[in-house]
């Protein structure tokens, strides 16, 4: 069952240029400059019930668009969204009432009241049975580990403690869907991992679906299975997240130690040299041949030591985001 | 000097860009005008007196007109972007760079506020114009030229004022409230709504001593010719006096202030 | 229809002691606050005390009837500084950091949320003090009945005063979502409401029908003193019932136009 269905998806903006100076200012009171942009571009793809999925891009890519759209706060321009059965540009209660949207940088709690005071509004808003709503705030926030932590000011809390109370307040109606922008922004490597762990255990138990932007790869990698690349507003990529790597050619990385000096030269006949330290190098060969080259290496050099690596998810990605910006 | 001049410029494309709100700024000051005048009309039409708080009911309409004006000429706003700077550690920036926050605001203030006092000193010769017209106010053209002086006076005091003001953003936590409460005090008692002379002889005497009356009570009272001309020498010394005593506060008070912002650590 | 209108007022009340908490935390600013809304206050009396001083009749009305004519000025006051004021100011600022793109992913209505969010609970107290105190007082003096059928006017004409109120003032801020930068509207509201400082008699004819009926900022406050005094005409009664109803209509039309061509702040 298909949970969101995207088809022919495109957003267009209209902005306003101001150039530099004060005669242009003045010249900006009569007429101003009108400009288009379009952020999204023609994109497809459909979402399965329970399936969590990445979506990356560079800044400014559309992400953030996209996933406005799919909430139902922008409407697209052109093309076909149904999310859950309803289009969200129509902004049904039914619908609000089964998603749920958090922006790592937009705060819905109340900074100066405990979040427990912050819950109880958004009972209200969401008309959340009392029995329930106590439940669920019982195991959210067991889960968490701040069920200490409810009765106080929410400016009070760290980063970290307060991400997670604007997680049990997106997740107390019980949403099936639920979209995470940048959700670990500005957190710290524990409190990251904690929330990532919640996020897991989540999927696993309450088969929810999530969608999620970040530009943490720790996070994609560890909850994702399946991965949406979007540049310049197009998609370039939607697959498992293992073969965003082999479809890029598969490299592997030959990290290789040795008793006789390295020469860039020579081992740039095989690959790339990604970095070479006389006595320590490490060079990058694509996947087809790196079993020929690592025997190569071996009859050539005094190899002390080697080691053969994927290279890190980054690197994939950004040969896929500078290589599809040079084609468009 | 250059930079000071190039912040100043900056203010006044910062005000512009706002074009519908420069305009709407100006119409508002209208409504108060209009509520002031049908309230004297029904006074003096009802008491049949010639003279109310010692004004004419031509010198009262154009006492109001005029001060609600000044009133708008005098307008702020840079106090909270300056209360802010203090809070959130945007002062850093001047700690780091060869500019002084005072020399900063100053042009800021003169760039953003210039024009519109100046398009608001034009909208008072138009209803100076119609007070001689049509109220038969008589004005000697050094009454003029000695109230620009006083309005420039007035201009660069209210800025010492707010700046004063603003500096409690280093020890206050919310500072809205004191902003907006003596920017309301603050224009009754320098007879923005009406002449200080409601009030009676001993309240006019105690406000006397306040710098409050110097924005817009004094140079209101300088135009229309209502004091004599060493009253207003002295009361544009006094102005001024009260500007310097206020520099030096802020120099003081800022001095200690950045003291406690830098423990702080910004 | 009902229900939504019941959920609504139910979170409104959650929201009147969650405002009312929040500002108990911050005691140096009830106290300023309060120093404002006296200053405010201050303005209104000035006023009441000019009439007091002189013994002007306006329009036929003694000094006595024009204080609750400026009592219920004070008190529709308390009822714009609570539920409107905050809102207004915080507004612009809601739509440029993107705030009201969550409040659009609530399953209440956008305009409730975005409008009536913030409440302002202990500093409007002077107010209702003085302000019931001058309505008390002029009433008495002016040798008004203090029966059933005037009070359920006075409250009848308040309370779609109130309406009147949210829908003058919340409307310009639609113009938010275009401009971006509405901080001389708030001056324009501002110039406006005290318009309402005396009777509306007082102004020449032709502003008395603009303030009637093109921009009814004048059905706010005169009505109930003037239906309580029997010196509304009957179109006038009709108008005062009408009028609030429409302007609430064209208000929630506006809204609804206005968030669904909605932009978001940030790309």
């Amino acid at each position: 069952m298909n949970v969101i269905e995207v088809e022919g998806l495109c957003k267009t903006f209209k902005f306003y240029r101001k150039p530099q100076g004060l005669s242009a200012s003045l010249k900006n009171l009569w007429q101003r400059q009108v400009e288009y942009k379009e952020a999204v571009k023609d994109i497809s793809f459909n979402i399965e019930k329970g399936q969590v999925v990445a979506f990356l891009g560079a800044n400014g890519a559309g992400k953030t668009t996209t996933m406005k759209m799919l909430s139902g706060i922008l409407h697209p321009t052109g093309g076909k969204i149904e999310v859950l059965g309803h289009t969200p540009s129509e902004r049904e209660e039914q619908f609000k009432k089964r998603f749920s949207i958090l922006m790592g940088q937009k705060h819905q709690l109340w900074p100066d009241l405990p979040a427990i005071d912050s819950f109880t509004l958004c009972q209200r808003i969401y008309e959340i049975p009392t029995p329930l709503f106590k439940q669920r705030l019982a195991r959210l926030s067991e889960v968490l580990c701040v069920s200490h932590l409810l009765d106080i000011q929410v400016r009070r809390l760290s980063l970290g403690e307060r991400m997670k109370m604007e997680l049990i307040a997106a997740l107390l109606h019980g949403p099936e869907l639920l979209f995470l922008d940048e959700p670990t922004i500005g957190l710290d490597f524990l409190s990251q991992r904690a929330v990532m762990r919640f996020l897991q255990q989540l999927v696993r138990e309450d088969n929810i679906t999530i969608l999620l932007t970040s530009h943490n790869m720790a996070d994609i990698s560890a909850l994702c299975e399946r991965v949406l690349v979007i540049q310049n507003g197009q998609l370039v990529f939607d697959d498992d997240i293992t073969h965003l790597q082999n479809s890029l050619g598969g490299f592997r990385r030959i990290h290789i130690e040795s008793e006789s000096p390295l020469h860039s030269d020579y081992l740039g006949r095989y690959g790339k040299v990604i970095n070479n330290d006389i006595h320590r190098a490490e060079l990058e060969v694509d996947g087809g041949i790196a079993n020929r080259v690592l025997q190569q290496l071996l009859n050539d050099i005094m190899v002390k030591d080697v080691r053969v690596s994927t290279p890190p998810l980054e690197d994939s990605l950004e040969r896929l985001y500078t290589r599809r910006g040079q084609v468009v | 000097m250059n930079k000071y001049m190039w912040l100043l410029g900056m203010g006044l494309q910062k005000a512009l860009a706002y074009r519908v709100n420069y305009a709407v700024t100006i119409l508002a000051a209208v409504f108060p005008i209009i509520l002031q005048w049908a309230l004297w009309r029904s006074i003096y039409g009802y008491t049949q007196a010639d003279t109310l708080y010692g004004m004419s009911y031509a010198e009262m309409l154009s006492y109001v007109v005029l001060a609600a004006l000044m009133a708008q000429a005098l307008r702020t706003g840079f106090e909270y972007d300056m209360a802010e700077d203090i809070k959130s550690g945007g002062l850093n920036r001047f700690i780091v760079q060869p500019l002084s926050y005072f020399g900063y605001r100053l042009s800021v203030f003169v760039g953003t506020n210039l024009g519109y006092f100046v398009a608001t000193l034009g909208v008072m010769a138009i209803a100076l114009w119609v007070a001689i017209r049509y109220w038969s106010l008589s004005i000697d053209i050094v009454d003029i030229a000695l109230f620009l002086l006083s309005a420039v006076g007035a201009f660069f005091l209210q800025f010492m004022l707010f700046y004063l003001l603003s500096l409690t953003a280093f020890w206050l936590h919310e500072v809205w409230a004191l902003f907006e409460s003596t920017r309301v005090i603050g224009l009754v008692l320098s007879g923005g709504v009406v002449p200080l002379s409601v009030f009676g002889e001993s309240l006019q005497y105690w406000l006397s001593l306040l710098p409050f009356q110097y924005l817009i009570y004094f140079p209101i009272q300088t135009l229309t010719g209502a004091i004599s001309f060493e009253q207003v020498i002295s009361g544009l010394l006094i102005q001024l006096v009260w500007i310097v005593v206020m520099m030096l506060l802020i120099a003081a008070i800022w001095r200690r202030g950045s003291r406690s912002y830098l423990a702080l650590g910004g | 229809m009902w229900r939504q209108l019941i959920k609504h007022l139910k979170i409104y009340g959650l929201l009147i002691k969650l405002n009312a908490i929040r500002q108990l935390e911050y005691r140096v600013n009830i106290v300023l606050g309060l120093l404002v809304e006296v200053g405010y206050l201050g303005i209104k009396l000035l006023y009441a005390y000019i009439i007091h001083d002189t013994g002007v009749h306006i329009s036929g009305f003694a000094p006595q009837s024009l204080y609750l004519f400026i009592g219920t000025f004070i008190l529709m006051t308390v009822f714009f500084v609570a539920m409107l004021q905050f809102n207004i100011m915080a507004f612009d600022r809601q739509i440029i950091e993107g705030e009201f793109d969550l409040i659009l992913t609530k399953p209440v209505s956008a305009q409730f949320l975005a409008t009536l969010k913030y409440v302002e609970t202990w500093m409007v107290i002077p107010n209702i003090i003085v302000g019931v105190s001058l309505v008390a007082y002029g009433w008495y003096a002016s040798g008004l009945a203090f029966d059933l059928i005037n009070i359920c006017l006075y409250f009848l004409y308040g309370l779609l005063g109130i309406v009147t109120m949210y829908c003058v003032f919340t409307l310009p801020l639609l113009l938010a979502f275009k401009l971006h930068n509405i901080s001389a509207f708030h001056s324009l509201i501002w110039a406006l409401w005290d318009f309402n400082n005396l009777p509306h008699r007082i102004f020449p004819s032709p502003i008395q029908i603009i303030g009637t009926v093109f921009l009814p900022i004048f059905l706010i406050t005169n009505f109930s003193p003037l239906a309580v005094m029997g010196q509304l005409s009957a179109i006038e009664m009709i108008w005062g019932g009408v009028a609030p109803i429409l302007l609430f209509i064209l208000t929630c039309w506006g809204w609804r136009k206005a968030i669904h061509s909605y932009e978001s702040g940030g790309g």
